[in-house]
């Protein structure tokens, strides 16, 4: 589903200094895993999460989402393949806009947003029905600005809005991270429920070690742009999360 | 009193400028500076047309739209495409627009017949109106359609934006051009107010703009309203106590070579007074 051939990155750094974040990395998805992407800060994660979306563009390397060839296109158009929910919920909702007419956008993900054409009755049913499913009691809040929510009901919303688009492919960065645990939780239990829903691919990247060992079937450890563990199956299942942390020691 | 029935008159022109500084502050949070220079070029355009009183007013109107959405398209396309800071593309294409002003017009100031007396009540309130009613119209149309939505997104969450498809520089393009061809438009309606277009008329114009547009969310925030159709509609009120305080200013003897300093003291103060009430209450 995602196949990812002989990347390379490169950053220049303040001082002029050349950082190669990734060379000749491969690494490929199957269609209906979950993934989740652990390791140290700098090691890459939030960065090939950026190369799979378009927000980056590498030096070199072919990145291929379900037989389409996305390398070189931008973030606007791989959002046909892609939905995204990012770290902090403002990023992934625009504040000013109400509930209602965030999910309207999101209903529109990669299609023509036209000047003559505007949100109906029935839109808004079908938008007050995706609401409630959450089981937040949001659907009474739709018609507040995005800005009026807490930082846990945003993001739950954000979760939402990413699993509304059929698109193949889903990337978490980090949804939980700017919440407290008892909302990050929450969301990431929602985010879980709503990828097996529908079926979809999805990438984790979290340094939550608990997220990390109860949710996916494939764990993958990135360090200096390589990965250096790869679990699936049974063997990712008996994961324990203080296992998970010893591997960070140093 | 006459003189306060102007200040409102009037307003319903400038009223057109607050709405397009209202859509590059607040919708897209762009500092745009544009406004001086397509603010003459409506007033030059509207004079230029209309020297011989001849020409219907509307097609005029238009084309001093359209001439000021070029002057925004190219603000927009210089930050975008070139990658140089809104503000100082928008200061680029002022500076450039006051040349093609000046060679336009090919003097500092022209003078218009004055509008013909039977016609003056309807020429003066209803035209205006009018005018002011269908952009303010339009303008809350689009942002409340599914485009409209997208650019609002824009101004917010630019990351959400682009993982939607939404390409952010095309929809700031577009918003600099609405801005720019409202700015022009309201530079129009205040030569046809004035009966003059003049080469200074749009320096520091951006001030009374912003002043108006601050104002206005001064009045939301106290009244606690979110409501972007009455955020729109609010630039009315707001534009008219603007010209109001400057009226009144005169009114006291005020030499009007301080005019400028006044409306920047005025705007100042709109911004400053709520957060020093803010700082106020905090400490007490």
């Amino acid at each position: 589903m995602l196949n990812i051939q002989q990347l390379s990155l490169s950053f220049k750094g303040q001082t002029g200094q050349i950082k190669q974040v990734f060379t000749d990395f491969d690494f490929s998805l199957d269609a209906g895993s979950f993934t989740v992407v652990i390791g140290a800060n700098g090691s890459g994660k939030s960065t090939l999460l950026n190369l799979i979306a378009g927000s980056l563009l590498p030096d070199k390397g072919r990145i291929n989402i379900a037989g389409n060839d996305v390398s070189r296109l931008s973030e606007e158009l791989r959002s046909k393949f892609i939905s995204r929910v990012f770290q902090h919920p403002h990023l992934g909702t625009a504040g000013e806009l109400s509930v209602l007419e965030n999910m309207r956008l999101a209903s529109l993900h990669g299609k023509t947003k036209s000047p003559f054409r505007r949100m109906g009755k029935t839109a808004e049913a079908g938008i007050k029905k995706q609401v409630e499913g959450l089981q937040m009691g949001l659907e009474n809040t739709l018609h507040r600005s995005m800005e009026q929510l807490s930082g846990g009901q945003r993001q739950a919303l954000s979760v939402l809005m990413a699993t509304l688009p059929d698109v193949p492919l889903m990337l978490l960065d980090e949804p939980a991270a700017a919440l407290d645990p008892s909302a990050g939780d929450a969301v990431m239990e929602l985010a879980a429920n709503r990828i097996r829903e529908k079926e979809r691919t999805a990438v984790l990247v979290t340094h939550n070690m608990k997220h990390a060992v109860v949710y996916g079937n494939r764990l993958v450890q990135l360090q200096h742009g390589k990965i250096i563990r790869d679990i699936r199956g049974e063997e990712k299942q008996s994961l324990r999360p203080e296992q998970l942390h010893s591997w960070f020691e140093r | 009193m006459d003189m306060y029935l102007a200040a409102i008159q009037v307003a319903l022109a400038y009223a057109l400028m607050s709405l397009g500084i209202f859509v590059t502050l607040r919708i897209f949070k762009l500092p745009d500076i544009t406004t001086d220079g397509t603010f003459t070029s409506g007033a030059v355009i509207y004079a230029l047309m209309m020297q011989d009183a001849e020409q219907s007013l509307f097609p005029v109107l238009l084309l001093a739209f359209f001439a000021g959405g070029i002057g925004g398209f190219l603000t927009g396309i210089i930050n975008e495409k070139l990658r140089i800071q809104p503000l100082l593309s928008g200061i680029l294409v002022m500076t450039a627009l006051y040349s093609i002003n000046l060679l336009l017009l090919g003097k500092s100031n022209m003078s218009l017949p004055m509008l013909p007396e039977a016609e003056s009540f309807f020429q003066a309130w209803f035209v205006p109106l009018v005018v002011l009613m269908s952009c303010l119209g339009s303008i809350a149309w689009l942002l409340y359609s599914d485009y409209g939505l997208a650019m609002r997104a824009t101004g917010h969450a630019e990351q959400m934006v682009k993982s939607q498809g939404i390409y952010p520089g095309r929809m700031r393009i577009a918003g600099l051009l609405i801005a720019n061809g409202f700015t022009a438009l309201s530079g129009a309606m205040v030569a046809r107010f004035h009966g003059f277009a003049d080469m200074g008329m749009g320096i520091g114009i951006v001030i009374a703009g912003l002043g108006s547009v601050m104002i206005s969310e001064t009045l939301m925030q106290a009244f606690g309203v979110q409501s972007l159709l009455i955020r729109l509609l609010m630039l009315i009120p707001a534009t008219m106590l603007f010209r109001f305080i400057l009226a009144f200013s005169l009114s006291l003897g005020i030499d009007p070579v301080l005019l400028k300093l006044i409306s920047s003291m005025l705007v100042l103060g709109v911004m400053a007074i709520p957060l020093l009430f803010r700082k106020a209450s905090h400490h007490a």
